[in-house]
């Protein structure tokens, strides 16, 4: 009876059934009808006859009646319509099951029509009597805002379910919570579920009585609340905890999801906070008796708790034992719990279940253990040699996986404890011959390279690796590769030296796998021209290795934990990598600030777990990939010379050792928002106030009306501005430099300079660390110096810093210190200690932080002093004024760091200044400056007493007077690295920021994380220079085009080139995804823009906007609108939803065009030097910017994400950046003092004020400091004087 | 020349044009299975699960035959949680980030539905009830969010009868139940006999190594409520529980009341010296008020009427271990093999342990066993690899040998792994030393009073996982 029974005339009989007088029958036939559509079968042409039957009292029937309506209705939705009336009558039913169920129903039926028809009843039953018939209504909003958002809210809906949170019912409010949550999920732009504390009152007592479902829908949602402060985020936590005493793992999961995340705002060492720190242990460990999958989603889950808070669960190691019955996913996770949890002092019990585990069936699972026996050896040093005995006692079972297995961790081994186990090289070498799987030969060659001083016959195995050379795996080759050179460096002999020239002949000649072919090209290099260059690049010693596998990122761990429960949880993956759709709200741990100041050291230790400081070392694969990094970076195509390529490579080394962190960028990157607060906070030390300690000069002379005022004439000294003071509480830093390099400081870099901030000397610097596992520990010490300097207070780095991090420090330092001479005199030797090591750098103190405020003098005293020293200390220069500054300028330049003006006079033509400088120790520099008109030099005489540093106080004028940074107080440049691809043709952020891309002439495209100057990866597959790239709003793919005239579609991840379009005819000079990343418009120098869709597999336009008379140079894209500019002087709106193109004639040649953020102007380049601002809507010309060049090149331009101010680069090597609204330049910075070679590429961060240059093959980074003070200016609008290129409006057709 | 008044800069909106991403935060669709993988029931409940998802689980998991190894598999961004029983699949499918572990809750919550409306989930009865189940899920799962699934009062309105001709009282009644606070009881029951049973049941896990070291053990007990009270009675129970015993001799000195067992002959033998133990986790029943026992460690509650599991708790300090297996394997040579297993009972004399199995796993090559047992049956089964020992009962502080000659055929292709020997048994008492100390019931409208109720209390002790390596 259940399956039909696939007669011809089936359809027929139950028709006849359907319409039957009998109930039962009737009632029978609906069954089959059922049936059959549960199979798949299509039942639809029974619609009316079944609908017929809707008119019952019957439940069952009716029951099963709306079933079939809700499975057909979209299909009929004609048909459909009749069923209306049935659904208005029934929910007017006195019986409040039959209300309720028709409400249910009607939610489900997804047809346009209909749904109008639903409100009226919809209402009538979010207002019903009966809380159970409330309950289905409150679910049913849910579902009609899936069909029609707008009716919702039209009718009001969404304000009734608000009102239903207070409902006397939990069971109501439960449903509603749900309901809301999910609807705010879908348009997370409208506040619909704004959570605050009265309504989280409200959902917590609901709490206490609503059923076991209701509990999860609540906790769920108050997980996305903010509590206020701390105390609230305890009161939460208070009432949450009971929760944990639920039978159902889903509360219980939900809840600790909440208290993990409060947690986070709550002082980690407070009595509170330990205390629910023990009550989360026992519910956890009680998940592990349930079902075998909730087992298994209690596993994952705790895998990312035990990351986050090892603390939590650390005595609990035994309930992970793997049991005989488990399955194997629990096994599976069990294990890498255990790996986790291992310590000294559990290991002895741990070792002893992993072997047993080494003798279980399951494939995966040996590994897996065996796997696991390194670890712990790699983790445990006291335990160590146990674990590598048990290994051997493995290797000796020759079953062939775990010997493969076994080889690989023994490697790690070798590599972790160096000269400590290579007794067991032999017993590895007996099982060559069994190793097929490539990690497992790739490792054995390692080892038998890096050891072949010790391995006599090394030459023999080797060349029998060889002769198989061209079917391996390329992870072998590339190992085999180096091992041979390693022998050879290693055993300069004959056999080796004849491996070394096969290898590489091979290598170079007949294979074609470029990392392989350009490895042997390097090592040849190496070896011919330098062999002691190459040993010591080959042999180097290595990074040491982290002994934690797949540690989640820190902010990937924090996205997951609060997905605590979810699937995102079991699969260790952020949600937006396996769920469709854009919008999603990124959820991150609650970040600790702005509370509970009162200790500053235990703030900065909670905001990182505290986990990690134990947390120790090594990546499963990085011992055998090590190898291919000592070497290989990616390699250009072409190599220049040996030089270059070093160095290079040496760049790329740090980075791209670990490929497990790689993969984590790259994932993270798919986010939208990594920068996350709660993990990686950078706090810096904050500054004390305490002053240079100065005496006043000891001038003693009496002042008032006396000679020299006749004698310097007028007094203008305090021309610039009365009220301000002379010295300024900020002098110019110059940009970080590198101190230490990663190579000098096992990993660690360290960049800085010194500034003077508030009258204070500090020390600004930048910890990078490069190498694979977390940094801690720093320390830092100044040796004795020439001017006494000392630190204030202890260094406080955020510790640890994990590999790729980057931390600011800001260190305050006076000059208390002794004093010892230090060679150049501005010296100073620096001694930075962490947990590995104690390194000692110098670093140059530019002399003018040692400027002290107090530094003037009155004029007699100056006078006096002047004659008083000798005539051979003066000392003479000409200072070159290449900014063309005015004497005002001068002046106060020189005011702001700290040199004091005491007079100003005019001889002659001449301007001269009279100036003062007192340094930290007392010691008063005067100079004498002369100006005159036309000349561009400035004549510069010095006299001090100590004449060694005459020198010193030269060089600072220079740079001060070369700097033009003052001038704006606006950009200030945060960093600067070369990205090495040549001259960078494009710089671009992605969508959060987070992320940029580069292209350069070098035909690589880079990505970076532009926060620690890091390349992420190098994309290559142009053959010319790259002209433009984009990545996708999902930060999933790239879309590039070039010289060459291609347009390549990039996957991020892989690297992988997705499509190739070519069919422009012309260098495409601009590429554009649009929002959904489903199109890409490429504008090319042929006239053309095209558009492809990379879904589809045609490799033809679907598109091609042919309009432009000239080059089209750049698009840009809002909504459903594509503005490009052409070189035909106009800019063509293309309205995708009408058809309709706008042009609008501009007068000029047209290089860029940029959309302002409220996307009602556009602000477009011109080749005659000026940026021109227009109104989108009607083509007015708004506004004009000038005073920069651009005539040759596309100078690009952005506006800020308010929309106040307007940035391009310029020809002379500037950026400029406007105010909008006054059209004046607020700021103009060179990128270098000596270089104006044209910036042509500028991207600015779409979150923050941070702009992205490129001048050369440079990048720069400019972040937009303090607010200027416009003087005067805002208040008149220059309208009436601005001469206006009367724009045509011509519309489509016209022409 | 043309002027501009109205700067529209200053004040700005983002638009947000493409906000296609629905995200549909529930179960999709529940779909079940039989073995071949013909679909019994698909109930959809959102628009983004189409038909090829009940397709696409059948070819990517019960057709791939164990390539995917674990309970949520991802096939084409969508997620599909299953579980099986006996030889139907249940599956659930989700396109969203939605909670894992409510969606296998419910679909075990599902399982226990089905079961106590018609027993064995097997496809045959899932076929003749696939009406029945299209109701049910119709009822617990709207929109895709889990609903009230409580069997009890499921049966009060499913009933599978057509339409009762229910007064309008019971409507009410039917939906108060169902929605209200105390969802699983309904008002009006009245008996004429007060009377409740207490079961504590415990299963006792072990892990032992070959050496007798214990590697791991814990008891999982259940005290599971058989009501047959009037009204609505609100009751108190009492444990032995560390802390609150700790409480209680502090605050009070009148905590003499003890269980208030009327067949006296089941108070814990074994564990007559300690007073109080450790409870590392307690779980209960929805009817127990949480945050009471949060604050006041009381465990107060209404209870639903006939059977329910009031709590589950877990210790895994001081527990008696009933029994004790000692093996002795020999490998003689490739061919033979001599097993020797100790049994040691470890509880009072006076106490007898029953149903007692010991499952002795063999090599898969054997070809003959001769068995030697002092007690009770053994027997070898070929089809599961092992030798079953039984023995109906076994009184405290004894001891039974089993000996065991096993010949071998030669066979070098594998291992043999050594699975551990596990043990059946059940014994009177608690092993983790649970006591009930009492449980008071308080009606106020129907006036019976504590004393008047008749309780019973019968603690079990049971194997769970309870294994010896070998």
């Amino acid at each position: 009876m259940y399956e039909g029974e696939g007669k011809k005339g089936e359809i027929y009989e139950l028709k006849a059934e359907l319409n039957s007088d009998k109930r039962d029958r009737k009632k029978e036939a609906v069954k089959k009808v059922i049936a059959s559509m549960t199979v798949g079968k299509d039942v639809s042409q029974l619609f009316p006859d079944v609908v017929n039957c809707m008119q019952t009292d019957n439940l069952e029937l009716k029951k099963l009646v709306y079933l079939y309506l809700m499975n057909y209705a979209k299909t009929q939705p004609e048909m459909a319509i009749l069923a209306v009336n049935t659904f208005a009558k029934d929910c007017n039913d006195p019986n409040p099951l039959i209300r309720a169920l028709a409400v249910r129903t009607m939610g489900c039926i997804r047809v346009d029509k209909i749904t109008e028809h639903l409100c009226e009843p919809l209402r009538k039953c979010l207002k019903d009597e009966d809380p159970y018939v409330r309950k289905t209504a409150a679910v049913c909003v849910a579902k009609l805002y899936d069909i029609n958002q707008q009716l919702v809210d039209d009718q009001g809906f969404l304000d009734m379910l608000r009102d239903l949170l207070s409902d006397s019912n939990p069971m109501v409010v439960a449903n509603a919570v749900a309901a809301l949550s999910e609807i705010s999920e879908q348009s997370p732009q409208i506040k619909i579920f704004d959570l605050n504390g009265p309504t989280v009152n409200k959902l917590l007592t609901a709490l206490n009585e609503c059923t076991e479902w209701g509990q999860v829908f609540i906790l769920d949602a108050i997980a996305n609340y903010a509590p206020r402060d701390d105390k609230e985020a305890q009161s939460i936590c208070e009432r949450i905890t009971p929760r944990l005493a639920h039978a159902n793992s889903a509360v219980v999961l939900s809840a600790v999801k909440v208290l993990m995340k409060f947690l986070e705002l709550i002082d980690q060492n407070s009595e509170f906070a330990q205390n629910l720190f023990r009550k989360l242990a026992p519910p956890l460990v009680t998940l592990l008796s349930t079902e075998p999958e909730i087992q298994y989603v209690a596993l994952r889950n705790i895998n990312l708790i035990v990351q986050k808070r090892s603390d939590i669960l650390k005595n609990e190691m035994k309930v992970f034992f793997v049991k005989y019955n488990d399955p194997i996913y629990v096994k599976l996770e069990k294990l890498d719990i255990m790996i986790r949890l291992t310590n000294a002092t559990n290991i002895a019990q741990v070792l002893a279940e992993l072997k047993e585990y080494a003798t279980e069936v399951d494939v995966d699972f040996v590994r897996k253990a065996v796997r696991a026996i390194g670890r712990c050896a790699i983790k445990v040093e006291q335990a160590a040699e146990r674990c590598v005995s048990t290994l051997i006692d493995l290797i000796q079972t020759k079953v062939n996986y775990v010997v493969q297995e076994a080889i690989i961790v023994i490697k790690d081994i070798f590599r972790k404890y160096p000269n400590k186990y290579e007794s067991i090289i032999a017993t590895l070498c007996e099982n060559l011959d069994s190793l097929d799987e490539p990690e497992a030969r790739a490792s054995m060659i390692w080892i038998v390279g890096e050891y072949a001083e010790r391995i006599d016959n090394a030459d023999e195995l080797l060349e029998g690796f060889l002769d198989g050379f061209k079917d391996e795996n390329n992870q072998v080759q590339l190992q085999l590769l180096t091992a041979i050179v390693k022998l050879f460096l290693k055993k300069p002999t004959e056999t080796p030296q004849e491996l070394v020239t096969r290898v590489l002949t091979v290598v170079t000649q007949e294979t074609d796998n470029p990392d392989l072919r350009d490895r042997g090209y390097i090592y040849w290099r190496l070896l011919s021209t330098d062999p002691k260059a190459a040993k010591e690049v080959i042999l180097a010693e290595k990074p040491l290795i982290s002994e934690e596998t797949d540690l989640l990122e820190p902010t990937l761990l924090g996205e997951l934990i609060c997905h605590i429960g979810t699937l995102a949880s079991v699969y260790h993956k952020p949600p937006n990598t396996f769920v469709e759709g854009r919008f999603m709200t990124k959820k991150n741990l609650p970040l600790r600030s702005g509370f509970s100041n009162n200790d500053g050291e235990s703030m900065g230790n909670g905001a990182v777990p505290s986990n990690y400081q134990e947390s120790v070392v090594i990546s499963s694969n990085v011992g055998s990939l090590i190898d291919d990094f000592d070497i290989l970076g990616p390699m250009p195509n072409a190599p220049t010379t040996t030089t270059d390529m070093l160095y290079g490579q040496s760049q790329q080394r740090a980075p791209s050792a670990i490929p497990n962190l790689l993969d984590d960028e790259l994932s993270s990157i798919l986010g939208t928002d990594i920068n996350m607060g709660g993990v990686q906070t950078t706090p810096t030390t904050t500054m004390t106030n305490t002053s240079a300690p100065a005496s006043r000069p000891t001038t003693t002379a009496t002042s008032g009306g006396n000679l020299l005022d006749d004698l310097f004439g007028d007094l203008n000294l305090s021309s610039g501005a009365p009220g301000i003071s002379f010295s300024s509480a900020n002098t110019f830093a110059l940009p970080k430099e590198i101190w230490l390099s990663a190579q000098k400081g096992k990993g660690m870099e360290i960049s800085g300079t010194f500034a003077r901030r508030n009258n204070q000397i500090v020390m600004e610097m930048d910890f990078i660390n490069k190498a694979l596992q977390p940094i801690s520990d720093f320390a830092l010490q100044i040796n004795r110096n020439s001017f006494g300097l000392i630190p204030t207070q202890p260094l406080h780095v955020t510790s640890p810093l994990f590999p790729n991090q980057t931390v600011s420090a800001t260190l305050a330092l006076n000059t208390t210190g002794s004093i010892a001479k230090s060679d150049p005199l501005t010296n100073l030797q620096i001694a930075v200690k962490n947990n590995i090591d104690v390194f000692y750098f110098n670093a140059i103190v530019p002399i003018h932080v040692f400027f002290v405020s107090d530094g003037e003098m009155d004029k007699m005293t100056f006078l006096q002093t002047w004659q008083d020293i000798p005539e051979s200390n003066e000392v003479k220069h000409q200072l070159q004024n290449s900014n063309n500054l005015s004497i005002d300028d001068l002046q106060n330049k020189l005011r702001l760091n700290n040199v004091h003006t005491i007079t100003r006079t005019t001889i002659e033509q001449n301007e001269m200044l009279y100036q003062t400088i007192k340094l930290t120790n007392g010691i008063f520099v005067l100079i004498e400056l002369k100006t005159s008109p036309g000349n561009r030099t400035i004549a510069f005489s010095l006299k001090t007493r100590v004449p060694e540093i005459a020198n010193l106080i030269v060089q600072s004028y220079e740079l001060i007077l070369s700097n033009l940074f003052f001038r704006s107080g606006l950009m200030q440049l945060e960093r600067k690295f070369p990205a090495a691809q040549g001259a960078i043709r494009c710089v671009r952020y992605n969508i959060d920021g987070n992320y940029c891309l580069t292209s350069g002439s070098d035909r690589t495209i880079k990505l970076w994380k532009p926060d620690s100057n890091l390349t992420i990866k190098t994309y290559t597959g142009h053959s010319q220079e790259v002209l433009d790239v984009h990545s996708s709003y999902d930060n999933s793919r790239i879309c590039s085009g070039g010289g060459d005239k291609r347009v390549l579609y990039i996957d991020v991840m892989s690297g992988k080139i997705v499509k190739k379009y070519q069919a422009h005819a012309g260098r495409v000079q601009a590429v554009r995804f649009n929002e959904e990343g489903t199109l890409i418009f490429s504008a090319s120098i042929d006239g053309t823009v095209k558009i492809w869709d990379v879904k589809s597999r045609e490799y033809d336009p679907i598109q091609v906007l042919d309009d432009a008379k000239d080059s089209v140079t750049s698009i840009s894209l809002s909504g459903h609108e594509i503005l490009t500019t052409s070189l035909d002087q106009r800019v063509r709106t293309y309205d995708i939803r009408f058809g309709k193109l706008t042009e609008d004639f501009i007068g000029h040649n047209l290089t860029y065009i940029n959309i302002s953020h409220d996307q009602q102007c556009f602000l477009v380049g011109t080749l005659s030097s000026q940026l021109m601002l227009f109104d989108k809507i009607n083509g007015k010309l708004l506004q004009t910017f000038v005073d920069y060049t651009n005539n040759t090149y596309m100078i690009e331009n952005a506006l800020s994400n308010d929309d106040q101010f307007i940035y391009s680069g310029s020809e002379d090597g500037r950026l400029i950046c406007w105010n909008l609204l006054t059209a004046k330049q607020v700021c103009a910075v060179e990128h270098e003092a000596n270089n104006r070679k044209s910036v042509n590429t500028l991207s600015h961060h779409p979150k923050e004020d941070k702009l992205l240059t490129a001048q050369e093959g440079n990048i720069y980074i400019w972040s937009k400091t303090d607010k200027v003070e416009e003087k005067e200016e805002i208040k008149k609008p220059i309208v009436t004087e601005k001469k206006f290129v009367a724009p045509k409006f011509v519309s489509a057709g016209f022409e | 020349m043309q002027q501009f008044v109205v700067f529209p800069l200053l004040t700005h909106s983002h638009h947000f044009n493409q906000i296609k991403g629905k995200e549909k935060k529930m179960i999709g669709g529940v779909f079940i299975y039989n073995h071949k993988g013909e679909v019994l029931i698909s109930r959809v409940y959102r628009d983004d699960i189409g038909r090829n998802a009940v397709d696409a689980f059948r070819v990517n998991v019960i057709h791939a035959r164990q390539q995917s190894r674990f309970p949520v598999v991802n096939i084409a961004r969508t997620s599909f949680f299953y579980t099986k029983r006996s030889n139907i699949w249940l599956c659930a499918v989700a396109k969203q980030n939605i909670n894992a572990a409510m969606v296998f809750e419910f679909l075990n919550k599902m399982i226990d539905v089905m079961q106590s409306y018609f027993g064995k989930i097997s496809e045959e009865n899932v076929k003749n009830n696939f009406v029945l189940i299209y109701e049910l899920l119709d009822e617990i799962l709207d929109f895709g969010y889990p609903q009230n699934s409580d069997t009890g009062v499921l049966k009060s309105f499913i009933t599978q009868q057509g339409v009762r001709p229910v007064t309008r009282e019971e409507q009410t009644n039917v939906t108060s139940a169902v929605t209200g606070q105390i969802g699983w009881r309904r008002e009006g029951i009245k008996y004429r006999r007060n009377e409740l049973f207490l079961d504590v049941i415990e299963s006792v896990n072990l892990l032992m190594s070959q050496q007798g070291q214990v590697l791991s053990t814990h008891v999982a007990g259940r005290v599971v409520m058989k009501s047959y009270l009037s009204g609505m009675p609100e009751c108190k129970f009492g444990i032995n529980d560390k802390i609150t015993v700790e409480n209680r001799t502090k605050t009070t000195t009148d905590s003499t009341n003890s269980t208030t067992n009327p067949n006296n002959g089941s108070t814990n033998p074994a564990t007559t010296t300690k007073t109080a133990i450790a409870i590392d986790d307690c779980q209960f029943h929805q009817c127990v008020k949480l945050s009471k026992f949060e604050s006041e460690h009381s465990i107060s509650f209404i209870p639903p009427d006939g059977e329910f599991e009031l709590m589950r708790y877990r210790t895994t300090k001081d527990i008696s271990l009933p029994f004790r297996v000692i093996p002795l394997v020999r490998e003689i040579g490739r061919t033979k093999m001599e097993v020797k297993v100790v049994v040691k009972s470890n509880f009072k004399p006076t106490l007898i342990g029953q149903k007692i199995e010991i499952r002795i796993p063999i090599p898969p090559n054997t070809c003959d066993v001769q068995l030697l047992c002092m007690k009770g049956k053994a027997k070898h089964k070929a089809s599961d690899n092992a030798i079953v020992w039984k023995m109906k009962r076994m009184g405290g502080m004894k001891e039974s040998q089993l000996s065991a000659e096993i010949e071998l055929t030669p066979n070098d292709k594998k291992k043999w792994n050594r699975p551990p020997i596990s043990m059946n048994f059940e014994v009177p008492f608690a092993p983790s030393g649970f006591k009930v100390r009492y449980l008071k019931v308080f009606e106020h409208k129907l006036n019976y009073s504590d004393s008047e109720t008749i309780k019973w209390v019968r603690y079990i002790g049971k194997s769970g996982l309870y294994e010896t390596r070998s």
